[in-house]
Order: structure tokens, then sequence, then C-alpha cells
């Protein structure tokens, strides 16, 4: 599919002009340049209306202008005459299959006494290789019905972009919408599914005609197998659908009690963790009682009651050395010394110095006046043993609270690694995931029950339907139109099966080749993937389904090695879980987080690979359409820098062979160099005011 | 699993002239698909039951 042209009048800020989008030596970029305002996000939105429809009242957070007509025509319109109409239409043209098509939509506004009212009309024509025109078709549905076909709603949201579908699309932390939708149609079930469809229904049309034929038919034994062939046949199938359901729900609450079992573990864990910490602050508690009786009790006690020793000591120290230093003779008292002081010589008969002085100064100071010395002195020695106990004694209970204060520091340390390790989960939480775990336990049982019961069942209704085929094969059968009817039915229950079969393993085997697509897509725009981060589309993984991730791969290979040597892997797979699916998980667990930029650079990656794989060629395929859809894409350039936007502008002109890019004068000043080479058409949009603010249209080449 | 092999898996335990039905349902599904303005399905539909007759 192309689009050829696109042509406007009175509609929002375009109030005529037209666009072609020539195809001027198969270069494939369209480029729409202009300022902010000029209309660019105007000109997107232009194709969701002309297509789909589109409320413009979604964006009044963003737009003034609620309605497809131009504002100021709009103003004018509400203060004109009544019975006044103004209309505003779009006309798109477009190849399909190298069939061209016309697409006009129109909306009429008119004036009544209270208010504006507002019709729409949409006409679509195609014209054969002469150039003559179809009937025009205006049945809205039928419309619909051929552009729905021809470029699907959900495609379009995929390829047509702003900023904001940007982002929407690499939002990783949940199911993406947008990629699910792209994926489902781009991997092209659609002639499946209509053929389902069509099968269904002649199917339900054989019902009434198949009573008619049994009430006419002769065999009576062949009507009875018949008829019991399409109950075993229902409840077979029936069967066999639950008991894939069965499957994935077990395997579901068996991923759900894991997740729990190991939450729960670690609750165990804690509650060893737990009882330690609680042995230690029992011993902290006793350590620091312990610390203060000693502190306390024994010393500050024993100070207080023989800490006066230790002055005494000092004291009776002083005096000692003093007596012996000067050789005071026993008896003496301070009287004596105060009249040896007055005299020049010493008792001793050496003449008395200022040094000597000074001496006899300090012991008449010190000693009593009457004669005590001697006894002051044997009192001195005794008081010295008393006194050197003491502190033996004290000394010995400093070093005890030494320890004790060694032990409750240890204490603490450990108690506050403790409080590390533990984790904080209320009471609350674990009684519920108890009751959780219980609870999936309990479904699992009831589903191991029931898949027991189906296992029965299925192989029962298999047997006899091996056993009624037989019978009713070897019935000579009378009435030959109703056996051939029978043989029909088969042929269409089979077949339909066989498009539910074609259709899972076809999208399976589509989303693995874009993802493929997308590695490599990826690894040559990303200025990431030196550094090794690559990207992936989740598809087994239910809660992350279609979301698109980036990991590191060194970090993912580390991660299978250790799995693989932790022997974890292996229980995976024991528990059923398929290599492709552990190694997703892995994937999502280390994932990245990603800037606005990264984020645009793997949306865009992303839509490259769509774009690839719906046109790549499937002339070989049986069931697949080859697809080419053009891009539309708005400013995809800001916030992209270096070399992610060096090599997305050389690149993408080959996305599709139509990628009609708008860019601010700015961005294309930036990019010019990479992409002029590949540009077919290049126009230029312009903000203008001539009594009413409009945009214009003008081509450069 | 490439395309061509996936129908032929899909259609294993159908006989060749079931096949052959098979795959001319899809062929006029998928022609009616590329037709000029595509063909309603009941107008498919009725091709198809002509193929059963």
């Amino acid at each position: 599919m192309r689009f050829t042209s696109i042509a406007f009048k009175n509609y929002r800020c375009f109030l005529d002009g037209t666009i072609d989008f020539g195809d001027r030596d198969n270069k494939s970029l369209n480029l729409i340049v202009g300022q902010n305002g000029a209309g660019k996000t105007e000109l997107l939105f232009a194709f969701y209306w002309v297509l789909y429809g589109f409320d413009f009242k979604d964006l009044l957070m963003k737009e003034s202008t609620p309605y497809a007509l131009n504002l100021d025509l709009y103003r004018e319109l509400s203060l004109g005459e009544i019975d006044k109409e103004v209309k505003c239409s779009v006309t798109l043209k477009f190849e399909s299959d190298n069939k061209p098509y016309q697409l006009i939509k129109t909306e009429t506004y008119r004036k009544n006494k209270t208010r504006i009212t507002k019709s729409e009309e949409s006409e679509l024509r195609h014209f054969d290789e002469h150039g003559a025109a179809s009937p025009p078709i205006r049945d809205i549905n039928k419309i619909e019905h051929v552009l729905f076909d021809i470029l699907p709603p959900n495609v379009a949201y995929g390829i047509f972009f702003d900023g904001e579908r940007m982002k929407k699309l690499s939002a990783i932390d949940q199911h993406s919408r947008i990629i699910e939708e792209v994926i489902s149609e781009i991997t092209s079930v659609q002639i499946v599914e209509k053929s389902t469809a069509i099968l269904r229904n002649i199917q339900k049309g054989y019902t009434p005609k198949m009573r008619r034929l049994k009430q006419s038919a002769s065999d009576k034994e062949l009507i009875d197998y018949a008829d019991e062939k399409v109950e075993v046949e229902g409840r077979y199938d029936n069967n066999s659908k639950q008991y894939e359901e069965n499957k994935r729900q077990k395997r579901e609450f068996g991923q759900q009690l894991e997740q729990i079992n190991s939450l729960l573990r670690e609750v165990d864990d804690n509650k060893e963790l737990i009882q330690e910490r609680h042995n230690y602050e029992v011993l902290l508690k006793e350590e620091r009682i312990r610390n203060q009786e000693l502190i306390e009790n024994d010393f500050i006690q024993d100070l207080k009651n023989d800490g006066h020793l230790l002055l005494l000591e000092k004291l009776f120290n002083d005096v000692e050395g003093i007596i012996k230093e000067v050789k005071v003779p026993e008896g003496l008292t301070s009287g004596a010394v105060e009249s040896i002081l007055k005299q020049e010589n010493c008792i001793c008969g050496k003449r008395i110095d200022d040094k000597h002085r000074k001496k006899l100064e300090e012991l008449q100071r010190i000693l009593p006046p009457t004669n005590l010395n001697s006894q002051i002195l044997s009192f001195a020695t005794i008081l010295k043993d008393k006194a050197d106990n003491t502190k033996n004694l004290l000394n010995k209970k400093y070093q005890e609270i030494l320890k004790s204060d060694k032990k409750i520091h240890k204490y603490e340390s450990i108690i506050s690694d403790l409080n590390k390790k533990i984790v904080t989960m209320g009471s609350d939480s674990i009684r519920e995931y108890e009751s959780e775990r219980e609870n999936a336990i309990r479904k699992i049982a009831v589903l191991d029950e029931r898949q027991k019961i189906l296992e029965i069942e299925i192989n029962n209704d298999k047997h006899k339907l091996e056993t009624l085929t037989k019978k009713l094969d070897n019935i000579s059968v009378d009435n030959t139109r109703l056996k051939s009817f029978m043989d029909r039915i088969d042929f269409i229950s089979k077949s339909i099966k066989a498009f539910e079969e074609i259709k899972v393993r076809n999208k399976k085997n589509a989303i693995n080749i874009i993802n493929k697509l997308l590695y490599d897509n990826y690894n040559s725009i990303s200025e990431d993937s030196t550094r090794g981060l690559r990207a992936y589309i989740v598809n087994l993984d239910e809660d992350h389904k279609y979301s698109l991730i980036v990991y590191n791969e060194e970090t993912f290979k580390s991660r299978i090695v250790k799995l693989k040597e932790s022997g974890e892997y292996a229980k995976q797979e024991a528990d059923g879980f398929s290599p492709e699916l552990i190694e997703e998980k892995v994937k999502i667990n280390i994932s990245e987080p990603k800037s606005t930029g990264q984020g645009k650079v793997l949306a865009l990656s992303f839509v490259q690979s769509i774009l690839e794989y719906s046109s790549s060629n499937k002339s070989n395929d049986e069931f697949e359409l080859i697809k080419n859809y053009p891009l539309i894409i708005d400013a995809p350039f800001t916030e992209i820098f270096g070399r992610n936007l060096f090599n997305l502008s050389k690149r993408i002109s080959s996305f599709s062979k139509q990628v009609i890019l708008m860019l601010s004068k700015d961005s294309y000043e930036q990019v010019e160099n990479n992409i002029t080479q590949f540009i077919g058409s290049k126009y230029l949009l312009k903000k203008n005011y001539r009594g009413k603010s409009f945009s214009t249209i003008r081509r450069e080449f | 699993m490439a395309k061509t092999k996936l129908l032929e898996h899909v259609l294993s335990d159908f006989t060749e002239e079931e096949k052959n039905l098979f795959k001319q349902i899809l062929y006029i599904v998928k022609q009616s698909k590329k037709n000029d303005l595509i063909m309603p399905d009941n107008e498919v539909r009725k091709i198809i039951e002509g193929v059963f007759k």
C-alpha cells in the first residue's frame, strides 16, 4: 500500500492545499518540514481522521479545537446567519495491490437557531487500469470493510507515529496492547480467520439439513452411530480444550506457588535470624545490667568506701618524701623547725642555704605542732598497704567493666548486622502468603485430579470415536446422501481445527522471526548495542507478554551458565518450563530501564522489524499475503543524539517503500546530509495569518 | 518451521483428497481478499459450498 496524495479543504489548520507523495525515482522519503505549530501533527491526525474517524475532543489537553472544521470558520459560522453551512473535507488517494483508490471524508457544519449541528459522509472509489472510476461506496460499513482490509486500524496505530505513541510502544513495565495488536494484524491471520468463520457458518447451516436427512434415512443403526459420534466428538473436543486449559492453569498456579514458597523461605530464614537477634538482645540487656552493677555497686561503692585512702596515701607520700629527704629527726615538730629557721645554722651544724630554707619552710607547714611525726610515719606505712590493696581491687573491677563494655559493643554490632539481614515483613502479609500458598496447593490438587479424569475421558472417547468410525464405515449404507453429508461435516470440523492450529503456530513463528529482525535492527541502529544491549519482544511469559525490553547479552549468558551450574535450569525444565521460557524469564529479570531517546530507538527498531516482516516474501506460503505498509512518523529524531541519530537518519528511508517523515526545520538541518539522497518529495508547512490563522503547504521539490 | 512445512504438519492426518479440498478453500479465500473491493463473505461461502458438491 502507498499513499499518493492528501488534499484539504477548510480542515483544521489547512484551509486548502494538496500534498502529492510523488514516487520520484523510486525514492521512499516524503519529507514534510515545518516549525512547531505549522501543522505537522495535524497532518498525521488527518490520516487517522479520513481513514478511521478521529474524535478531536481526545486532543483537548493539547489542542484548542475539538472539531475538524477550521477554528476561525467555526467561529464565523457561530456568529453568522441561521441556516448557513460550511464544509470541511480531506481527500486521500492511495494504491493497494497497484489499484488506485480515492477516499473523501466531508463534514458539514450547519448553524441552526440554538447551536451548530454536524453531519458527515465518506465516499470510496477505486479505478481500473484505464483510470475509469468504480461507482462510489457511501455505506460506512462497506467502506470500513474495504479499508480495514487494506490497512487495519491496529496496524495503522503501529505505523503512524508521534512522540507520545512511541513512548507507549516502548513502555516496559506493562503488557503492551499496541504491540500485541500490531503483531496480531501483521502476522496475517486474516485469511485463516476468514476461512474459519466461513466454515463455521457452513457448519451451522448444515444442522437443519442433517436433521432432515436423518429423518428420511432408512438405516436406524447408522443414525444412532452418527448421533453418538457427533456427541462423542463434541465431548472429545471440549475435554481436549479443558485439558489444555487445565495444564495452563496448573502451570500458572505452580509458578505462583514457587513465588510464594520463595517469599516464605525468606520469612523462615528471617525467623531464624529474628530468634538469633532476640538471643543477642537478651545477652545485651543482661550485660548492660551487669555493667551498670559493676560500675555503680562495685566500683563506685568501693571508691566511696576506700577512695579517701588513695588521697591520704598521696598526702602521706608527700610528707614521707619530704621527711626522708630532709632527714628530719624523729620527734621534730613544726615549732622546732620554726626555731631552726630563725638560726643561721641547722641543728646538724651545717649552714642553712636557700634550698634548705625552702624545704624547712615546707616541713614547717606539714609537720604537726606537737611531736607526732613518728606516729604519722608509721600510720603512713599502714595506710600505704591499705591503699595498695584498694588500688588493686579498683583496677581489677575497672578491667571487668572494660570487658563488659567490649561485650556490649560486640552484641550491639551483631544485632545491627542481623537487623540488616532481616527483611521486614508484617505478620499480616505472612498470613496472607500462607493462605495464598494453601489456596494454590488446593487448586493444583483439584486440577491434578481433574486432569486425571480428563485424561481417562479423552482416551475413552478417542477409542470410542475409532470404534464408531469403523462401525460407520462397515455399515452397508442405504442412504449414501447421509453418509456423504457426514463425511463433509467431518471434513469441516477437521479443517476448522487445522485453521486454528495454523493460526497459533503461525503467530508463534512470526514472533520468532520478528524477534530475529528486531535483534539485528536494534544492533544496527542503537549505540547501546556496542555495550552488549539487545532488544527483545516478550512472547511466552504471560505477565510481561508483548513488552519490548532491552537486556545485556553478556549478563544473560552468565546468568544462564549460573542457572545451569546450580541445577536450577534442570529443575525448572523438570517442572515443565521450556528452555525458551526459562531463558525469556532471565531476559525479563535483567532488562534495563530506558531513557526517552533509548525508548524511541527501541520503538523504531520494532517498527522497522514489523514492516520488514509484513513485506517479506511469502510467495511459497499458502495463507499469508505480502503487505507493504507506509510509515508515517512525526518528529522521530527529537531526544535522539550522537551515533543513534546518525544511524537512524541513515536507515529510516529503508524502513518501508514509503516513509512520510515530518521534521522541524532544526531537526531537518541536523540530518539533511543523511537523508537527502532518499527524498522523493519535500513540502514546507508554514503558519500564516490573514484574517484567519492557517497553515500553507508549499512544494519545494 | 517453514510455512509450507507448517501446512503439511497441520494437515498430516488429512487424506490427499481432503488436503486438496482444504487448499482449495484457502485459495478461494485468499483470492477473495485480493479481489477488487473485497468479495463479501456470503459470496465466498457460496463458492466454497460449490467446491463440496
